[in-house]
């Protein structure tokens, strides 16, 4: 069904207000020196542990070493008594329950009833040094009643009565939907061929290289400030009320220069609030830093995923409908789990045209680090499912991988089954991109054994539609402060986690400025001195930041001109901002600089300020849970990945890989650019050796949770990147701009796997592709056998009966006919 | 690298066998850091990687890993990159000492390695870069034209999970020709793409 | 992340050294270029009441050659074996394995005495050692011995060195002097991404005589086994015959014979026995070329 564009209010349009052609842009879409860099480049950016303060305490915790146990006692009586330690708290103190979402409040700061995970923080030591609160807590006795454990999916399944939470939906099943548009079976007797696949992508983590570091600091004012090294300064900010049960006008959080997120720090997490309580009982700051090993307690990574894809489609390949169904390994708690497992189908229909949808997920909860958002938030694994079996059908019908794809593209300005709003599509001219850049119409199919060529794509949210909890104010603020300085300083709550948000604001106000960016001061990630922004995730902030920063400046500009004009004599529509210069655009000697043109205002009108804000449309969808996968626009992505794959070894190296990114209009292409390769990194490095390994009693423990166990590419193993930026632009974006921090990692895995394929002939459904399972693939089929590795069957979950409901096409048929289409559902 | 293997004697049960109490007396020495003599107190078992940041207030040197495995706290010791978190601040008594907060010139002027890691973006969140940055700047010692071959090896020791390496690889390549002498810009397909 | 509190002692030289290990060597770990025992210490699998550090002490720097005969000194670094001449020379392979170490900033600090006694399962210079029939010259108070390194490797970082002694050099014959002009070694692993630890390495080393039938054949494995081992049932098959690539072949596949092979998250048993074919087969393939060439 077709939608309307958006409107273009934001900077996009190729005219201006008054109907002329829009000046030439002088940041936007230059490659830019980030505002912050060079503090970085000298190792002088300030990170939370970098930070000291006088009599600053450093806090550590206790953590249990037993995957699922009652906790019978707790002893801190020689903890407390260690010289140089000034509290001890434990979990009793705290017995509000937390977690970022809502629906999932099953978190405590510290366990006193039950740990359910190895690393479970019990008790938190604070006291004049690191080294003593290391020493002190491990003092600490805790008596334990040791409870089975559970250690992967099947064992959730197979073990409701050891149960994990007593607030799970059933069993050890932590939430579970089920949704069906329009009438699947019906779709799979119009086809022509139906097959299903089975697949799973394994658990991998964020490793951020800076570990997880805060300190609280209770002022005799009774105002609560906490510094920390997190993506969602707001949300943290309400949790810390919630759980200290203190007003949130007396909290301030302050994200502080972020060493590394991609979702690891999203959450609000138990240390966060411990060293805050700390604060409190002591007077003093507390610091606590994680060690790496506590950070891989943390977690939050990508969720192990095992899904079931059944597809019908017909002898040209189109799709008449899809049947996914996943269940994901939570780990012990919720955070963002329900939002996790919707995104494990409810992205599926934003790239190809699938009529008819029924997606049927589940997470259960394991004794195992908690799983969360890793860049790609859920939709990676069944991305994954979903390229590689397109590529199987394009095999089955010899069709072209690349063309096929091609075939099967949804509509610009269209809705999907699932009611998405898709806007602008670029998808067709990145894979013409890849294609063409990587010679595929000439070599594949003409390489030698060994050697492959594998394409995917992908789509991702430009920012969710929805805020983590249920509100109706904006997503993100913007304010703007000019004086007779000269100086424009921007605020606002986006935290800069090293994608460069603090200087794509200063971009967007020194275009509308006319000034140079580095004029520009951003202050941001203080709830204290800025307006809310919900954070950074789900790859929201250019649109939703910038299109509120647009807002902020083009309303100061406004003010500006207002004086500017009658003084100059010259219409308000002919005053031109640039080179740092307001001037007559018919006259460019007539005007006066900035700094003048600011103190014309300021006098004229008093002290300067404005705000912008920004909300997503209202999604379209109508049923239960319609708010998780619209998104103001989707970015799209195309790869083609050549491997060289040694069937001795099963050794997969990657020499080069094609990626186009339709990210709309890079406000600067240089990030950009360092958006899509580092995509491209962690979406390979996951592929190929990223996994979440536990061993021991039943698969619960750690094995030396460090980066000695845990693999990671090095500059030695990275591919050559061919990288196109299509800088389409988005109506609906700040100068047409859409995400590219997430949705490039997206088509990386399978297109791996597809290469592979092309080069051996044999598939690895299942994530990492270790040299390990290739060799075993290869092997299987040199004797006949099938050339594959991955999961053979699909468990029974008790998924919940299927919300049902009607596709906008079918909505459409009833409108034009006044029937129900054949097959309709309601 | 060491490697985490369990010898069969020692099980890891950290919190349980504890080693007797000890004296943790400081020791007071004297380093050179960044071509200045320091004098400075800390206890023995401290890490350099720790006597920089904590005793020293030089906190551009990172934890990253702790276990010499992702090249954050890279510092320059008697002019070779190593890792300061596996090298104890004692074994450094008496050597040269270079840290990030000494790569700029004595005017504040950033070496060209610098300038060109922020004019690239080979900096993302800046948390690898301090180390990275060591590491690169010893190799063009040595090396002034690297290969890229000779830049990957030259940084192998050192983690980047923000920029897929690209962009470093890239600074590493503009900072040696304008170090040569080249009046060198950016690719354009490194920056706009192709 | 700190190692347990301990009294740090660094010795002038090499008999001081010796006797404060007489006295303490129980409560005592050797430090060399702690790339190996700083992680020991920080993760607390040690903790030791002092620690000797004997990184400064110049007799055990520096590579001596008398006639054929190469002495290495212990605390020889990584980067230093790589870049030596002499070593280039009369021990390429030593210089090989040293590059194929960890990154630049361990081989900078790391030392081979080190490496040999920490006996790590898959360590390289283990490997390398076996197959030179290298010897190790071992310091106690109450004297020097010198022990093959056919013995010196016991058991999963186990060494046959005592704790009240200190592995002082490595002594090793120069290649063709020992065994024949036309000698080539070489070493191959599969590098357990990351670490660069091998999953699979193999050390080769073959002498040809003129009609290219195999004189001397040497073959280790490390990263297979607890301890790194020589691969008696490939050498025996090499023996005597003339070198070619069915009899490499073939003779790979004794590569894992009565071995047990590791299994942990890098790689599974069955995966590591079959790379141990792959390596040798790659490693006998190079060192029988660079012999022919020589």
């Amino acid at each position: 069904m077709a939608i309307n564009p958006g409107t273009g209010s934001n900077g996009v349009s190729g005219t201006t207000s008054n109907g002329k052609p829009a000046r030439k842009r002088s940041v936007i879409g230059k490659a830019q020196t980030k505002i912050d860099t060079r503090d970085k480049v000298r190792g002088i950016t300030k990170y939370t542990d970098d930070m000291v303060f006088p009599r600053m305490l450093y806090a550590k915790l206790f953590r249990s070493t037993v995957p699922h146990a009652r906790i019978k006692s707790i002893d801190i009586s020689a903890a407390e008594k260690y010289p140089g330690v000034k509290a001890v708290l434990t979990g009793h103190a705290l017995p509000v329950a937390f977690g970022i979402m809502p629906v999932a409040q099953d978190e405590h700061v510290l366990a006193y009833e039950k740990v359910r995970m190895v690393g479970d923080a019990i008790a938190a030591v604070a006291a004049t040094s690191e080294e003593a609160a290391d020493e002190a807590v491990q003092l600490i006795k805790v008596e334990y009643e040791l409870l089975p454990s559970i250690g992967s999916i099947q064992e959730a399944l197979d073990n409701p009565d050891t149960q994990i939470h007593s607030t799970s939906e059933n069993g050890n099943i932590h939430r579970s939907i089920a949704y069906e548009f329009g009438d699947v079976e019906a779709g799979f007797a119009e086809a022509d061929h139906v097959r299903e696949d089975f697949f799973f992508y394994e658990g991998n983590t964020h490793l951020a290289l800076e570990e997880h570091s805060s300190i609280g600091i209770w002022s005799a004012d009774q105002k609560l400030t906490l510094h920390s090294s997190t993506q969602n300064p707001h949300y943290l900010h309400r949790t810390l009320a919630k759980v200290l049960e203190i007003d949130q006008a007396r909290v301030r959080v302050i994200a502080a220069p972020c060493g590394g997120g991609f979702g690891g720090k999203c959450d609000p997490f138990n240390h966060e609030i411990a060293v805050c309580k700390l604060s409190m009982m002591t007077g003093r700051p507390v610091k606590i830093t994680l060690t790496r090993e506590e950070v891989f307690y943390c977690h939050r990574g990508r969720h192990p995923v095992l899904m079931s894809m059944k597809i019908g489609y017909k002898n040209d390949g189109s799709i008449t409908a899809f049947h996914n169904r996943t269940v994901a390994d939570g780990g012990a708690y919720g955070g963002h789990g329900p939002a996790s497992m919707l995104y494990t189908g409810v992205l599926q229909t934003t790239t190809y045209k699938m009529p008819r949808y029924k997606f049927q997920g589940a997470r259960v909860n394991t004794n195992k680090a908690p799983c969360g958002p890793k860049r790609g938030h859920g939709t990676p694994q069944p991305r994954f499912g979903q390229e590689v079996q397109l590529d199987k059908i394009a095999t089955h019908l010899g069709l072209d991988p690349a063309e096929y794809r091609k075939s099967l593209l949804v509509e610009p300005h269209s809705l999907t089954a699932n009611w998405l709003p898709i806007a602008t599509i670029g998808l067709k001219k990145c894979i013409d991109k890849v294609v063409e850049g990587s010679g595929w119409k000439q070599r594949r199919g003409n390489l030698p054994h060994g050697k492959g060529l594998g394409i995917a794509c992908s789509a991702y949210m430009t920012g969710a539609g929805t805020a983590i909890y249920w509100n109706a104010m904006p997503h993100s603020g913007v304010q703007i402060k000019l004086d007779r300085s000269g100086c424009v300083a921007v605020f606002c709550g986006v935290t800069d986690i090293g994608q460069g948000s603090n200087s794509m604001l200063a971009y967007i106000a020194a275009e509308i400025f006319g000034i140079d960016p580095f004029d520009i001061r951003v202050v941001s990630s203080d709830t204290d001195i800025t307006p809310v922004d919900l954070g950074s995730y789900s790859s929201r902030v250019t649109l939703m930041a910038g299109n509120a920063c647009v807002q902020a400046a083009e309303r100061a500009k406004a003010i500006i001109v207002e004086a500017v004009a009658p003084k100059l004599e010259v219409p308000a529509e002919r005053i031109v901002f640039e080179g740092r210069r307001v001037f007559d655009e018919e006259d460019p000697n007539k005007g006066m600089t900035f700094a003048e043109a600011v103190i014309l205002a300021e006098t004229q009108f008093g002290t300067l300020g404005t705000t912008g804000s920004y909300k997503p449309p209202k999604w379209p969808g109508k049923y239960r849970g319609a708010g998780v996968g619209p998104a103001p626009t989707y970015s799209y992505c195309a790869s083609v990945v050549e491997t060289d794959v040694n069937p001795h070894t099963g050794i997969v190296s990657v020499p080069r890989i094609w990626i186009a990114h339709d990210g709309g209009t890079s406000i600067n292409p240089t990030l950009v650019m360092g958006q899509v390769e580092g995509s491209v990194y962690m979406g390979l490095s996951e592929t190929l050796f990223e996994e979440m390994t536990y061993r021991g009693n039943r698969n619960v423990v750690h094995k030396f949770p460090s980066f000695l166990e845990y693999k990671s590419h090095t500059s030695n193993d990275m591919p050559d990147i061919i990288t196109y930026l299509l800088e389409d632009p988005e109506p609906n974006g700040p100068f047409g701009a859409k995400e590219a921090g997430q949705g490039p990692l997206l088509p990386i895995p399978p297109a791996v796997a597809n290469s592979i394929f092309n080069a051996v002939g044999v598939r690895v459904d299942e994530i990492p592709i270790t040299p390990d399972k290739v060799l075993r693939a290869i092997r299987a089929k040199a004797k006949g056998q099938e050339g594959r590795v991955g999961p053979m069957r699909f468990p029974e979950v008790p998924y919940p009966d299927p919300i049902v409901v009607a596709t906008p096409d079918d909505r459409d048929h009833v409108v034009a006919t006044g029937k129900e289409p054949v097959g309709a559902t309601k | 690298m060491p490697r985490a293997v369990t010898p069969k004697a020692a099980k890891p049960k950290k919190n349980t066998k504890r080693s007797p109490k000890r004296p943790n007396e400081k020791v007071h020495l004297q380093f050179t850091v960044n071509g200045e003599l320091a004098e400075v107190a800390f206890l023995p078992h401290h890490t350099l990687l720790e006597v920089l940041r904590e005793d020293m207030g030089l906190t551009g040197t990172k934890h990253g890993c702790e276990l010499g495995e992702c090249g954050a706290c890279t510092v320059i010791v008697d002019g070779k990159p190593v890792l300061s978190c596996l090298m104890l601040a004692l074994h450094a008594e008496g050597r040269e000492i270079e840290t990030i907060e000494g790569m700029a010139d004595a005017n504040g002027v950033l070496h060209p390695l610098q300038e060109a890691f922020a004019e690239l973006g080979a900096a993302q969140c800046g948390y690898c870069t301090p180390g990275v940055l060591l590491s690169a700047k010893k190799l063009l010692d040595h090396t002034p034209r690297p290969s890229l071959i000779q830049i990957k090896e030259a940084l192998a020791g050192n983690i980047c999970r923000c920029t897929g390496y690209i962009k470093i690889y890239e600074a590493v390549e503009l900072a040696a020709a304008r170090a040569a002498g080249e009046k060198a810009e950016p690719r354009k397909e490194s920056v706009y793409g192709y | 992340m700190f190692p347990a509190p301990f009294t740090y002692v660094r010795p002038r030289s090499l008999d001081e050294a010796l006797h404060f290990l007489a006295d303490h060597a129980e409560d005592t770990k050797v430090l060399a270029g702690g790339q190996s025992l700083i992680p020991l210490l920080k993760l607390r699998l040690v903790f030791p009441r002092f620690v000797l550090d004997i990184g400064r002490l110049e007799e055990l720097h520096g590579i001596h050659e008398h006639g054929a005969a190469i002495e290495i000194g212990s605390l020889l670094r990584h980067v230093e074996i790589e870049r030596s001449e002499l070593l280039r020379r009369a021990a390429p392979l030593l210089a090989e394995t040293a590059a194929e170490i960890g990154d630049v900033q361990v081989r900078n600090r790391g030392t081979i005495g080190g490496s040999l006694v920490h006996a790590d399962a898959a360590g390289d210079f283990p490997a390398a050692a076996l197959a030179l029939d290298a010897q190790m010259v071992i310091r106690g108070k109450a004297g020097e011995r010198v022990v093959a390194a056919q013995d010196f490797f016991v058991d999963l970082m186990t060494t046959a060195l005592q704790p009240d002694e200190i592995l002082t050099a490595v002594r090793l014959s120069d290649m063709r002097a020992r065994f024949g002009p036309r000698t080539g070694t070489a070493y191959v692993k599969l590098r357990q991404q990351a670490s660069g630890f091998a999953i699979a390495g193999a050390v080769a080393l073959i002498a040809l005589d003129a009609s290219k039938k195999i004189t001397h054949a040497r073959v280790a494995i490390t990263g297979v086994n607890g301890i790194p081992y020589r691969a008696t049932g490939v050498e025996a098959k090499l023996l005597g015959e003339v070198a070619g690539d069915s009899l490499i072949t073939s003779a790979s596949q004794h590569a894992a014979d009565g071995i047990d092979p590791l299994s942990d998250i890098h790689a599974s048993a069955e995966y590591r026995r079959g790379m141990a074919a792959v390596v040798t087969r790659r490693a006998l393939s190079k060192a029988i070329q660079l012999a022919t060439k020589s």
